[in-house]
Formats: C-alpha cells, sequence, structure tokens
C-alpha cells in the first residue's frame, strides 16, 4: 500500500515532467524537466528492485548529460522563447508515439520469463539457488556483474570500444580547431 | 517490507508500534497498539519518524560546523573567533540563522523565476538522502542499500547542476562565469574520486558501505594511501571548500553563481554546501577509517563520531592553511595528477587482489608496504612532472592548449 502510492506518485511526477519537456516554450526549462525526469526513473529503478541501474542513471544522466545539455542549451540563440527546433514539437511528438507503439508492441510480445528462465537455468547459473526469483531481487547487482562478464562480454565491450572512439573523435575534432586557430 | 529486518533501529521502533507476530521478540516494553493487518501505517509512521529524526540532527550539526569552523579558524589565525553570544560564542549560528531569515528576499528582474526557486532546492535535499546509508555503528544504520558506493558517489554529482542552474538563472554574467567554472571544476573532479572509491570496492569486494566497514581489518587510509589522499583531494574539490572554492572566489567573482541569491535562497546554498562537508566526512570515515570499528571498551557509535569529527577538522584545517588555486591549475590539477594516481591505486590493488585473494595477516602487512613503495614513489615523480605547471611559468603555452586565447 505504501510502496504503491509512492509508486503513484512518481509515476505522476514522471508523466508531468515529461510532458513539460515537450511543452514549455523555455528551451532552458526543458533541459531542467529532462533532469527531473530523469531523477524520477531512477526512482522507478530502485522501486523495480534495480538498484544499480537506478543509481547509474543519476550518476550517469542527472550528474553528467544533463549538466551537458543545460551547458549546451546555453548556446541556443533564443532561449526564453519558442525556437526553431521547439516548433517541431508536432513531427517529433509523431515519431515519439510510432517509436512507443513499436516498443510496447514489443514489450508485451515477448516471452519475458522464459528469456530469464533460459539466462538463470543455462550453463552459467552462478549461484547456489538461482532459478528462484527472490535470490535475483536480492543480488540483482552480483547478477548484472556476472552477466556482463560472461554472456554478455561482446555487448559490453563493444559499448566500451563506441565510447572510446566518440572520446577520439572529440579529441581529434577539437586538435583540428586548435591548429587553425594556431595558423 | 524490505528494511525490518535489516535495520536495528528501524526494526525497533516498527516492532512498538505494531503487532506482528514475528515481532514479540524484539519488543522491550510491550505498547505495541497497531494491528498486523495495518502494517503499513506502521510502516509509514516509523519511516516519517526517522526521517524527521535525520533531516534534524542534519540541521542541528550544520549549526554544530558552522560554529566549530569558526572558532577553529580563529584559533588557526591566532584570534578569537565568536565568543560573545552564549557560553564559548555557541548561540553564534543561531543568531546568523535567524538574521539570514529575516532578510529581504530579492528576486533579479531579469531572473527565471521557477529555475531561480528550484535551484537551492536541488542543492540541498539529495545531500539529506546520504545520512541513512551511513552505518554509524554496528548496530546503528537506517538501510543497507546493496550499491552504497555508488549511491554517494551518484547522489553527490547531482549538485553541479543545481550550480548551474542557480548560475544560468540569475541572469548575471558573475553567476554565469561561476556556474560555468564549478561544472567544469565538479565533473573533472567526480572521475578520479570515483576511480578512488573503485580501490575501495575492490578491497571490501562489496558496494555496500556495511561490507566496505567490514573489510578493513587494516584502515583503508592506511592500507591503501594512494586512494585516500586521492579520495580527500577531490572530495574538498566536490565540496567547493577552499583551496578549492573557485566557483564562489571572492576577489574575482563577487560569489559566483550565489551572487544574485538573498534571504533564505542564499541559506539553503550555505546549508548544502556544510551539509556536504558533514556528509563527504561521514563518507570519507566508512571508506577509509574502518567506520565505526575500534577497540570494543568504547561503543562503536563514539568511535565513529570521534572519526568524524576529525575528518571534519581536516577539513577546516585545509581551508584555513591552503591558498587558492587558479582555475587552470584546479583543472590540470584533476587531469594530469589526481587521475593518473587513482588509476595507479586502482591497478596496483587489483593486481594484489589477484594474487592473494584472500589474505592473511601477514600478506595483508606486505600488500600495505608495497601501497606506501608506490604512494610516495609515484607521488614524487608526479610532483615532479607537475611543479613546472603548477608555478604558472607557462600560462603563455598553456593558454594556447585550452584555445584560451
Amino acid at each position: 500500500m505504501f510502496i504503491d502510492a509512492i509508486f503513484y506518485l512518481v509515476s505522476i511526477l514522471l508523466i508531468s515532467n515529461s510532458l513539460l519537456i515537450l511543452f514549455s516554450k523555455n528551451v532552458y526549462r526543458s533541459a531542467v524537466f529532462l533532469a527531473f525526469s530523469m531523477l524520477c526513473f531512477a526512482a522507478m529503478y530502485f522501486m523495480l528492485s534495480a538498484e544499480f541501474i537506478g543509481v547509474i542513471q543519476i550518476l550517469v544522466y542527472v550528474g553528467a548529460v544533463s549538466v551537458l545539455i543545460a551547458l549546451s542549451v546555453m548556446l541556443v540563440k533564443d532561449i526564453e522563447k519558442s525556437t526553431d527546433n521547439n516548433r517541431l514539437l508536432y513531427y517529433s511528438s509523431a515519431i515519439g508515439l510510432i517509436f512507443l507503439v513499436s516498443i510496447s508492441f514489443f514489450i508485451l510480445n515477448f516471452e519475458w520469463n522464459e528469456f530469464s528462465r533460459n539466462i538463470l537455468d543455462g550453463s552459467n547459473c552462478l549461484l547456489s539457488n538461482c532459478g528462484s526469483e527472490p535470490a535475483i531481487l536480492i543480488e540483482s547487482t552480483n547478477w548484472l556483474g556476472k552477466l556482463i562478464t560472461t554472456d554478455f562480454m561482446i555487448a559490453f565491450q563493444l559499448s566500451g570500444l563506441i565510447l572510446l572512439a566518440s572520446l577520439i573523435g572529440a579529441l581529434a575534432l577539437l586538435r583540428i580547431r586548435m591548429n587553425d586557430d594556431s595558423k | 517490507m524490505g528494511p525490518v529486518r535489516e535495520s536495528f533501529i528501524f526494526e525497533f521502533l516498527y516492532c512498538h508500534l505494531s503487532l506482528e507476530a514475528s515481532c514479540s521478540s524484539v519488543r522491550i516494553i510491550n505498547i505495541a497498539f497497531i494491528p498486523e493487518s495495518l502494517s503499513w501505517i506502521s510502516f509509514s509512521l516509523t519511516a516519517f519518524f526517522w526521517i524527521f529524526v535525520f533531516v534534524n540532527a542534519a540541521l542541528v550539526g550544520v549549526l554544530a560546523l558552522i560554529w566549530g569552523e569558526r572558532r577553529l579558524i580563529g584559533k588557526f589565525q591566532a584570534r578569537l573567533g565568536p565568543n560573545r553570544w552564549g557560553p564559548l560564542g555557541l548561540f553564534t549560528p543561531v543568531a546568523d540563522a535567524i538574521k539570514v531569515m529575516f532578510k529581504e528576499d530579492i528576486e533579479p528582474t531579469l531572473s527565471d523565476k521557477l529555475i531561480y526557486v528550484l535551484a537551492p532546492i536541488l542543492m540541498v535535499v539529495p545531500v539529506f538522502m546520504i545520512f541513512p546509508i551511513i552505518p554509524y555503528g554496528a548496530k546503528t544504520f537506517l538501510t543497507n542499500i546493496s550499491v552504497g558506493v555508488v549511491f554517494v558517489l551518484a547522489i553527490t554529482s547531482i549538485n553541479s547542476l543545481s550550480v548551474l542552474m542557480a548560475g544560468w538563472a540569475s541572469g548575471n554574467r558573475f553567476a554565469i562565469i561561476g556556474g560555468i567554472r564549478a561544472v567544469a571544476m565538479l565533473l573533472s573532479y567526480e572521475i578520479p574520486m570515483g576511480i578512488s572509491a573503485a580501490g575501495v570496492v575492490i578491497v571490501a569486494g562489496s558496494l555496500s558501505l556495511s561490507g566496505v566497514v567490514d573489510s578493513q581489518v587494516i584502515p583503508n587510509a592506511i592500507f591503501q594511501p594512494l586512494g585516500f589522499i586521492t579520495f580527500l583531494i577531490a572530495s574538498t574539490a566536490e565540496l567547493n571548500r577552499s583551496p578549492f572554492d573557485i566557483t564562489e572566489a571572492e576577489s574575482e567573482l563577487v560569489a559566483g553563481y550565489m551572487t544574485d541569491y538573498s534571504s533564505m535562497k542564499f541559506g539553503l546554498f550555505y546549508l548544502g554546501e556544510f551539509m556536504a562537508t558533514i556528509a563527504s566526512s561521514a563518507i570519507i570515515v566508512t571508506f577509509y577509517f574502518s567506520g565505526w570499528r575500534g577497540p570494543s571498551f568504547i561503543p562503536s557509535e563514539i568511535w565513529f563520531l570521534a572519526k568524524w569529527i576529525g575528518v571534519i577538522a581536516i577539513f577546516i584545517w585545509f581551508r584555513a592553511t591552503f591558498p587558492r588555486l587558479r582555475i587552470d591549475q584546479i583543472m590540470s590539477l584533476a587531469w594530469k595528477g589526481l587521475f593518473e594516481l587513482s588509476l595507479i591505486n586502482v591497478l596496483v590493488l587489483a593486481l594484489m587482489i589477484a594474487i592473494w585473494p584472500d589474505p592473511t595477516g601477514m600478506q595483508l602487512l606486505l600488500m600495505t608496504a608495497i601501497n606506501w613503495i608506490v604512494f610516495l614513489a609515484s607521488v614524487y615523480i608526479f610532483g615532479k612532472i607537475l611543479s613546472p605547471n603548477l608555478t604558472g611559468n607557462k600560462i603563455k603555452k598553456r593558454s594556447v592548449i585550452y584555445g584560451l586565447d
């Protein structure tokens, strides 16, 4: 009951913040509402017993990505009123709606139970009482670490590679600009 | 109901309210009156009580810190410090708080009203969330979340957003420059802080703060001095405290992002910073001074409190001693010094844990010795490499590198 009440409270906050991102004319306010909705996402993850992902959500999206977005929004020409990009509201809403429909179709038709059973009952069963749900809920961080370093090793390494590539790309761009400046 | 069985202080109060069957052994006096079917009421009552206690304890702690900081800095600077209002000047922060509350609340015309109001709130509220997860004693903690270490890092990273919001919403150039400087500094110092914390996690083999405390046979400050020093410097920077108080460097930027804030909104920023100092000291005690552990003739809570006050005194000592760094010095210290040092620390620790996964007493001493050798050698080398950059002889060349021409 108590937990349910908090769940609905967070949901209302999440939805209203997301709508405010779309409908506020001020671009900077949109960035701030984006940060708040990220915080609500983290709260959702906490309530689903995915503490690690929730915490990383705060660390990466609220602590770093939102700040960078807010910094880059400062460079926009007309922050207070809507800009050209802001006027694309209806097109972007349509695209978002298509995305929402397709992803909810996927989620509703996916065999979640079978998927988790396949992962947990497979050869990489690492805990003695694996397969039972409570073990996962309590040790979700442990499980995440073990799965990342066994089953999803390639995906994990690939994402690291993409991040490294973007880092080097950013450095290279800066380098080119600095060389131009010094001439 | 998750935290009930985990935390002693939560369970103790919960069981004196609820008539739950499994609770009867915990009760000392039989005064419970809420039936088992309404357990959510007793749960929320207990939760609200502890939230109340923690929030008010944090506020009282801030008053104590303001008083202690002024007295100590007075001693450092060979003067008396506040001594008029109450015994030893104890009521000075109270007078200060009343003064702040009754000041006129001014909102600048060019400010973005909504964000202007939200920023100080976002500074204060997250800090409250750190206090409940810290183990203050062998049995005294409220929750023991399984990802405590990362949680602490995540919560402390929110304040950079608040600083940026405050800087922008004021509609004032000093405030924006202060905010951008602050964000550059906070984001840079989060990285060495996180990597040093990874060293603690490697040794503990657990992300929960109780696990970190349990793992420290030798306190981490002695066991991994390199990680301790990098974490201490990085958290000083995260707290915006001197010598890293570049965001509000009075002589350069008036008051940085707080320039246009007055009355209780300014008071909230002030409160947030002091509370973050207290929380951060508690985290350093947990990570590096073995938390509540100590010889058992003194209760564990007293041990924790003594170490806590000691770490806060270190922060005050920093503030009284070091001159303020310039912004380029701060950035080069983060990226050319602390970042590499913390990486070396993690690398050495990971190698040693790979060789001795379950160290005995002798092996622990050996590991400590290796860590100290690495610490002294790498700090010496990095000092040699960095010192010409820090003295400021190469300003011209560096301003080209940063594109500041």
